[in-house]
């Protein structure tokens, strides 16, 4: 009796788990590059400071998440933004936040991938993805309007060096201001 | 078995943590990656070569991001900082505010700030200028030191700390002069205010007096 009582539980796991894994309607149009991971609100300040935004800003959020850096953006500096993230269901949920933050006529919130999106209108980006994919996007950023604010959460650019580090109770932003192009080279 | 619930309740957890580990999560991966992620800040090369707060003994309310010198002369003369007056600077990070002021108008200076390094880093440049007769740094919490013989107060906060800062602020003697790096004061309206371009950034100055008692 015991044992049945024991195998039937199990079973139920492993139902469970099935129907987990195959539940993703909701789920992105193709696998994201980045684990969701949320970056703590006084890691967002050091972020929204260092990038000295203000009401006059334009911030793109690649990878937004649940879209605390927009909304905080907008909310405490009064900035306008976009996030943009790959999963549906993380930019539903932003939108909300953002309704229920009231802010919902400044942040925005979009399905997108972050490789493909025009960034051209944004004065400040900011990024909380991997190594690589920062290195990946720094092409893109690179070609910005020159002055272009970047930070970013926990990850430098490779040999692209930041103007500005600075150290949040341990956690690293590093700040970039995209360049003026360099004259194009004359070859003899 | 004696606590049959006790074996329930641990086969629930680990459904629980099944499904947990199986829901369409956020973004892609495996929780693996995740983890990385969260972990990797520790991989991050030091800064400066300190300690994550710098020994503060409570976590700081205010990342340091100095403020660039040509802001700093534009909050000085927004604030008509003369060699009569004592100026505070709430979170005075390297200390270049009150350095500057004691330089240029002979200023006398406190600056007022959380990291012990800040403090050290403010004394050295305060030697280096020459000014350390005329300023001083205190290692303190600006919400716990005493400024009221202030004349004029700096600061470059976040808009959350200035607003917790105001009460106190406004409290101050009629006629105390604010200037605010990029941060106001919500709708405590400014007298003036300034726009500096550094670098294609715009920076902004507020300048506050504070109200006589009504």
């Amino acid at each position: 009796m015991k044992s049945h009582y024991r195998i039937y539980l199990a079973f139920l796991v492993l139902l469970i788990a099935t129907a987990g894994v195959f539940s993703q309607a909701e789920g992105p149009a193709r696998a994201p590059d980045v684990p969701y991971v949320p970056t703590p609100p006084e890691v967002v300040d050091a972020m929204l400071k260092a990038a000295s935004v203000t009401k006059n800003d334009i911030i793109y959020d690649l990878g937004s998440g649940d879209g605390r850096i927009v909304i905080a953006a907008a909310k405490n500096y009064g900035a306008t933004g976009l996030g943009i993230d790959i999963n549906p269901a993380l930019v539903a949920e932003a939108t909300q936040n953002a309704e229920r933050e009231k802010v919902a006529d400044k942040a925005k919130f979009k399905v997108g991938d972050l490789f493909e999106q025009d960034l051209s209108k944004a004065t400040v980006i900011t990024l909380y993805l991997l190594p690589d994919i920062n290195l990946k996007l720094r092409p893109k950023l690179l070609a910005l309007k020159p002055g272009t604010r970047i930070v970013s959460h926990a990850f430098h650019m490779g040999d692209w060096k930041p103007e500005r580090t600075i150290d949040v109770n341990g956690r690293t932003v590093y700040f970039w201001r995209v360049p003026k192009p360099e004259p194009a080279k004359t070859d003899k | 078995m004696k606590f049959p619930q006790l074996r329930v309740f641990g086969l629930l957890a680990v459904l629980a943590v099944l499904v947990a580990g199986c829901s369409p999560s956020s973004t892609s991966g495996t929780n693996n990656t995740a983890t990385a992620k969260a972990n990797s800040d520790n991989t991050v090369p030091p800064v400066q070569g300190e300690s994550p707060t710098g020994s503060a003994k409570r976590e700081l309310d205010v990342p340091y991001v100095p403020t660039p010198e040509a802001v700093v002369d534009a909050m000085l003369s927004m604030a008509k900082v003369t060699g009569d007056d004592v100026l505070y600077d709430l979170g005075s990070g390297d200390g270049r505010i009150p350095i500057k002021a004691a330089a240029k108008f002979g200023t006398r200076g406190v600056g007022i700030d959380l990291n012990p390094v800040r403090i050290e880093e403010a004394n050295a440049n305060a030697k280096a200028a020459g000014v350390t007769d005329k300023v001083q740094f205190i290692e303190g919490d600006i919400f716990e030191a005493d400024f009221s013989e202030a004349t004029v107060v700096t600061l470059y906060l976040l808009p959350g700390v200035n607003l917790k800062l105001r009460p106190t602020i406004q409290n101050m003697k009629p006629g105390t002069r604010v200037v605010s790096h990029n941060y106001d004061m919500g709708d405590w309206a400014p007298e003036n205010s300034r726009t500096i371009k550094v670098n294609g950034t715009d920076h902004y100055v507020y300048f506050w007096r504070v109200p006589g008692k009504k």
